[in-house]
């Protein structure tokens, strides 16, 4: 952020390292305008979710009702940062329907009309530290099948599951 | 003797020229600690100091929870923000 912010023009920036986490751990206070439920949403390791794509891809993607059967959340860093912080773009490979979306485009409710209330729902950040806050909220209106990547997209292609590079398109 | 001065000489400005392009490729800012922070915040509430502390995480994220005091400018979507960093480039900026 700091980069981002010099590349704007400022050039008087500092860091607080310890971000959120360390000022939480040392007692300090903390302000909330609009707390998130207290949820803890169930995790699926990169293995198990390989697994259920064959399943589902078998099928179509779908249940014999015709409802979904797996669909996946990507609301990693937009293409643009990853692009800028030297990363790569990939995302996983595979013919069920994939929502690639921002975290704060879940806001809109439009947004939220996408995603099925039915069937398994699997969510995927970076690393998966973000995937809770995305459960969190989404259980705020009714979602209870939303599914945590464990280690998110790092931990995919760490265990090179198939996954196809994302052509990043300049903003 | 020439000869061992000119290879020091050289080795010299070839490691002077790497270090300035490696030190200009990363960019360096400076650490605020928890006690520093505070501090900072205790001096600007009392009119002494004035400085932008920044959350960019998500909007969701930061409404859920964050420093008593910090603005919000996501990281994601910096260019629809950037503008609530107002236009004086020297004001101190600390990010977290």
């Amino acid at each position: 952020m700091a980069v981002a912010i010099k590349a704007h023009g400022f050039h008087n920036i500092k860091i607080f390292n310890g971000g959120l986490g360390d000022w939480k751990r040392a007692g300090m206070p903390i302000e909330s305008i609009e707390p998130l439920p207290e949820y803890t949403g169930p995790t699926i390791s990169p293995p198990d979710l390989y697994r259920l794509i064959r399943k589902a891809e078998a099928n179509g993607c779908r249940n014999k009702d015709g409802s979904p059967m797996l669909t996946l959340i990507d609301f990693r860093a937009s293409c643009l940062i990853s692009k800028k912080i030297g990363g790569d773009h990939y995302k996983i490979k595979t013919s069920c329907p994939v929502i690639v979306r921002q975290l704060d485009d879940f806001m809109d409710k439009r947004v939220r009309l996408h995603v099925p209330r039915s069937g398994t729902v699997v969510c995927i950040s970076e690393t998966g530290k973000r995937n809770i806050y995305l459960q969190r909220y989404l259980h705020k209106y009714g979602f209870n099948n939303i599914i945590s990547l464990e280690s998110g997209m790092r931990g995919w292609l760490k265990n090179a599951y198939p996954a196809e590079r994302l052509k990043c398109q300049d903003k | 003797m020439k000869r061992k001065f000119q290879f020091v000489f050289v080795s010299g400005v070839l490691i002077a020229l790497f270090y300035c392009g490696v030190a200009a490729a990363f960019d360096r800012f400076e650490i605020v600690s928890i006690r520093e922070l505070v501090q900072l915040l205790k001096e600007r509430e009392a009119g002494n100091v004035d400085f932008l502390l920044v959350n960019s995480l998500d909007e969701i994220i930061f409404r859920d929870a964050h420093i008593p005091g910090s603005i919000n400018i996501p990281l994601t979507r910096m260019e629809q923000f950037v503008s609530r960093l107002g236009s004086d480039r020297k004001k101190l900026i600390i990010t977290y």
